[in-house]
């Protein structure tokens, strides 16, 4: 079966909804712009929740996807046919292709996804942030996810960004050994990170010395934010109100 | 996610304490205290103007807030999905079929009093009190009818429904008295010890959950009232159990009815006992310790009698998330055995008790190495063992609410460095008075830091160890600009040494030198904590013990620096002893030198007792300092001749694949590992060619680089043997840790062992370069009962 990669990208026309109802022809008439964009964020919920302990909110995908749809990329099996009233198009070149999605649901044939974005980290230097990867369980083991991932870090280094961060259960010897084998270094283990009380490790890409350098910001220059605010990575109080990053 | 491709922020944070904006909490005191506005607001009904703005949102486009971030979006309740809204979960339950007024058997009973117990020991473990305690229907029940009066809080429906039970139905009074009065206990319990957790080294949803929900945990309640109501009941089941056993019925349904009257007593007194304990002021630490003690003596009653318990599982439903004022999506329960429960419990009482001894101190150096040790247990003492060491060290901004935080920062300067005793004790005139004041004033916030650090999980440990070097070097620069004034030059006089002319000679600076040692052993710590969180990969290790080996050779000689000058200085003070006992026999000599007078012009001598005390002192630094330090390089030539021979990947190598892209460079994996110390003065991070150009392995053989290891760890087991054969009088500041300390000497033995076995192993394969290319080594790493900055790799081929 195929596997061909895209860019996730968020429907573009501006038609109310309204409008696209009014359609006489429904096999005809697109799918809803609305309904399009939230039926593939939830297929891609769809896989991603498959393995959580607790799922993600519906907010927690947009917040990633909407803001930096350019850093979702997703694994299609071409060899799955779509539910959708349109199907997907064949892709023409090699497996690895990127292209454009569309308004077509990945619903069906929506194999692996990673969800990543890219900001500022206090205002010192640029961070791409790998927020969630996941991959269907048969289609494991042959390198999709590895694929995504450097589909992802590639786009976050055009972008700029200095280094990549993720956080994974220390328990997860497959994805710390796949982050790994891409030059990612443990940076800090987290106590009960996770829902099951699980630890988790921050994995650190170093793509420019920046990423090496150790700031100082005073404390009324950080954001707020929780503890495992995800990409929030903090060292340590040094009881004078300062944090080192 | 469970298996390879997964990876993701984590769903947990916050969500515990669950901050929905949306919920207005009751009043209550404690951590979550948002009062009812005293005026309702006017609402405005928005739907229709929220509709018609809603249109003009391109599909895709996220309408937010500028300042919203992942927390609220992490946070925000997502309605009517069922894995997301606890509310839907409490509507599709049956757990409102469950009868809290019915009655019970007494094995039910037995059971749901386990189980609760067991509930309550998950809390303190981690899980909050949604997914432990408050699963129990009994426990909402009765906090749903409680209206500060103890006596409202019943199983019945409604608060004026009080269920009534008569002497004449058993049943009924093993859940309206027995359950009854044991379910207030454990809310109680629970009440206590949270208000005991509330501290800073404690981390809310980390360590611990102390969210109520706005639930009122009987905080009102006089502990003596639940206490009695306790008592009343154990009473009550003494006299069932009487005129059970006057009857004489010899059954096998009245032996199992006496053994659980028998177990419900006994749950019932160590109720009592641990909520005496809670409820004792601090100062009374031994009649707390026999009150723990107490509690630890029913334990085997308590587990002798689990056995009659009957499971009645539906007591207990998460449904009641639903019912919670939570904003976090459904949770388990969170699971515990009761042979863990019961594990959990000792541990608490153990620790607890260790903890108050922590008053037998000799002095304020026993406290600080008994930190020290504290952190360095396995497994990590609970959230509230450790919150209890740092409330009971540090009381009122004093040592024990005795002694400002000023007199350990100046014992540790003592005994480490055994200055003048003139140098604390300078008067309001001295010019430098005003400068040690405020160096002493930095360094007392520096130290207690560092206590309280040590009352962290190790993982928090490590990270805010991290953050305190920094201050310690901030810390340094301020004692060697301070030293190094010509006021203060009498405190540090020139000392000559053997190797040197007096003009050349050694200056004391016992200021600088003890910050400089801390922080040396800040970053040791550091180090070698990376290897007991397995924070470093394999291909990291041969680094980070180089690194490790670095700065254990700057410590020692930083140590014998110090060694060096005690020496001088006991050495002057015996020639000044002398030549007083001579001068007041004689009266002769009186062209002396008066550096051979006084160690430190100007100054007076230290005693021969903190000489004594010191040269004691340090000679256990060395020791311990020696012992990793050949360990360490044993590891080094181990880890080298796995390198050597292709079975681990050389850290200046590529760090992937040489077919694929390359990110990063070993250059920056480089700096970005030893990150933690790249803004330090001194010691400087050798460069990364120095890290290159030494680790070149080319002119090694394998087989010598293992005949190192084996001798470099045999020196080390050798070492640690004779050190952790220390008799107490050889040791000073060590009253507290004797046992505890003699323990973590053992495990650094048994690293040597592992490690000299899995070198007999490597032997055996006969290793020589590209063994890795052909055949597959598998290396685990093994932490249990090794020591845990040393743990220890397990070699075999893989099948």
């Amino acid at each position: 079966m195929p596997i061909i990669y895209r860019k996730y990208e968020p429907p573009q026309t501006s038609v109310p909804l309204a409008t696209a109802a009014g359609d006489d022809d429904a096999s005809a008439s697109p799918v809803a712009p609305r309904e399009t964009a939230e039926r593939d964020l939830t297929a891609i919920r769809r896989l991603i929740s498959q393995d959580l302990s607790e799922p993600y909110g519906i907010y927690v995908y947009r917040y990633f996807i909407y803001q930096w749809p350019h850093l979702c990329f997703l694994a299609l099996d071409t060899g799955v046919r779509t539910s959708s009233t349109k199907s997907l198009t064949e892709p023409t070149s090699a497996e690895k292709s990127i292209a454009d999605a569309g308004t077509q649901t990945q619903e069906d044939n929506l194999v692996g996804v990673v969800v990543c974005k890219l900001a500022s980290h206090r205002g010192v230097k640029l961070r791409g942030y790998i927020a969630m990867l996941a991959v269907a369980t048969k289609y494991r083991g042959r390198g999709i996810a590895t694929n995504l991932v450097r589909l992802a870090i590639d786009c976050m280094i055009e972008g700029g960004a200095d280094e990549i961060v993720l956080e994974t259960e220390v328990d997860n010897e497959s994805a710390i050994r796949l982050y790994e084998r891409m030059g990612f270094i443990r940076s800090k283990r987290m106590h009960r990170y996770y829902m099951n009380a699980s630890d988790a490790f921050r994995l650190i890409l170093p793509v420019k010395v920046e990423s090496t350098i150790r700031y100082c910001v005073l404390a009324n220059e950080l954001d707020t934010g929780p503890r495992n605010g995800g990409d929030q990575e903090v060292g340590a109080s040094s009881g004078a109100g300062d944090m080192y990053i | 996610m469970s298996t390879l491709e997964a990876n993701g922020l984590s769903p947990m944070f916050n969500a515990a304490t669950g901050s929905d904006p949306t919920i207005v909490q009751r009043p209550e005191t404690g951590p979550s205290n948002i009062p009812i506005p005293p005026v309702a607001p006017n609402y405005v009904n928005i739907t229709d103007v929220f509709a018609k703005e809603a249109q003009k949102i391109r599909p895709g486009e996220l309408a937010m807030l500028e300042t919203f971030e992942l927390v609220n979006a992490i946070n925000a309740l997502e309605i009517m999905d069922l894995k997301m809204d606890t509310g839907l979960l409490d509507m599709l339950s049956r757990d409102k079929e469950f009868d809290t007024k019915a009655n019970r058997a007494a094995r039910k009973v037995l059971w749901v009093m386990d189980e609760l117990f067991a509930m309550e020991m998950s809390w303190h473990t981690g899980g909050a009190l949604s997914q432990t305690v408050f699963t129990c229907l009994y426990i909402e029940q009765a906090l749903k009818n409680f209206n500060g009066c103890v006596s409202s809080a019943h199983f019945g429906d409604e608060s004026n429904d009080v269920p009534l039970s008569s002497d004449e139905d058993l049943e009924s009074v093993f859940v309206h008295v027995v359950l009854r009065e044991f379910v207030l206990g454990i809310i109680k319990t629970c009440d206590l010890s949270r208000r005991r957790l509330q501290c800073n080294e404690i981390m809310e949803d980390e360590d611990i959950v102390t969210q109520t929900y706005s639930l009122d945990l009987m905080q009102f309640v006089p502990v003596s009232k639940i206490c009695s109501g306790l008592t009343e009941a154990i009473n009550k089941m003494k006299r069932l159990k009487t005129e059970s056993e006057r009857q004489h019925v010899h059954d096998q349904e009245t032996e199992d009815l006496l053994g659980c009257i028998d177990g419900f007593i006994v749950r019932l007194e160590l109720r009592i006992l641990s909520l005496k304990a809670l409820d004792l002021a601090d100062d009374a630490p031994e009649k707390q310790i026999e009150l723990l003690a107490g509690t630890g003596d029913l334990i085997p009653t308590v587990v002798s009698t689990h056995s009659l318990a009957e499971p009645l599982p539906v007591a207990f439903s998460i449904a009641i998330q639903g019912r919670l004022e939570c904003g976090m999506p459904p949770r388990p329960k969170v699971e515990m055995s009761f042979g863990d429960a019961i594990a959990t419990l000792e541990r608490l009482i153990n620790g607890t008790r260790d903890v108050l001894r922590i008053h037998d101190y000799g002095s304020l150096g026993d406290v600080t190495t008994y930190f020290e040790e504290f952190a360095m247990r396995r497994p990590t003492e609970l959230p509230y063992v450790r919150c209890q060491l740092f409330k009971r060290f540090f009381v009122h901004r004093k040592i024990f609410g005795k002694f400002p935080m000023r007199d350990a920062v100046i014992a540790d300067i003592t005994d480490l460095c055994c200055p003048s005793p003139a140098l604390f004790a300078i008067d309001e005139s001295h010019p430098c008075r005003q400068a040690l004041d405020l160096f002493l004033t930095r360094a007392e916030v520096c130290f207690e830091n560092l206590f309280s650090i040590m009352c962290h999980n190790r993982a928090r440990l490590r990270q805010r160890l991290c953050g305190a070097i920094l201050d310690w070097d901030s810390l340094q620069v301020d004692s060697e600009h301070l030293e190094s004034s010509v006021e203060m030059l009498q405190f540090s006089a020139l000392l000559p040494t053997v190797q040197k002319s007096s003009e050349e000679g050694m200056r004391a600076l016992p200021l600088s030198s003890w910050v400089y040692f801390r922080k040396l052993q800040i970053m040791i710590w550091i180090v070698f904590m990376g290897f007991e969180l397995d924070i470093y990969r394999l291909e990291e290790w041969p680094l980070m013990l180089w690194y490790g080996d670095y700065i254990l050779g700057v410590a020692d000689s930083h140590v014998a620096r110090i060694e060096t000058i005690l020496e001088i200085t006991a050495g002057m003070q015996q020639d000044s002893t002398t030549h007083s006992t001579k001068s007041r026999k004689s009266k002769k000599n009186k062209g002396a030198t008066s550096i051979s007078v006084t160690p430190a012009s100007g100054a007076l001598p230290p005693s021969q007792e903190s000489i004594i005390r010191t040269r004691m002192w340090l000679a256990g630094l060395r020791s311990q300092i020696g012992v990793y330090k050949e360990l360490c390089h044993g590891y080094m030539c181990f880890m080298a001749a796995l390198v050597l021979a292709g079975c681990v990947r050389s850290f200046t190598a590529s760090p992937v694949d040489p077919s694929k892209k390359d990110y990063t460079t070993p250059e920056l994996l480089y700096k970005l590992r030893l990150k933690p110390f790249s803004t330090i003065g001194v010691p400087e991070i050798p460069s990364f060619e120095t890290y290159q150009r030494l680790s070149d392995l080319r002119d090694w053989q394998i087989d010598s680089l293992l005949d190192n290891a084996q001798i470099t760890v045999n020196r080390a087991r050798n070492m640690a043997n004779v050190w952790s054969k220390l008799k107490p009088e050889q040791q000073i500041n060590a009253n507290l840790v004797q046992e505890s300390s003699a323990k973590i000497r053992r495990s650094l033995t048994r690293s040597c062992v592992g490690t000299n076995v899995a070198i007999s192993v490597l032997r055996q394969m006969k290793l020589e370069p590209r063994f890795g290319e052909e055949n597959k080594l598998k290396l685990s790493v093994l932490h249990d009962n090794f020591h845990p900055f040393f743990p220890v790799l397990s070699v075999s081929m893989k099948q």
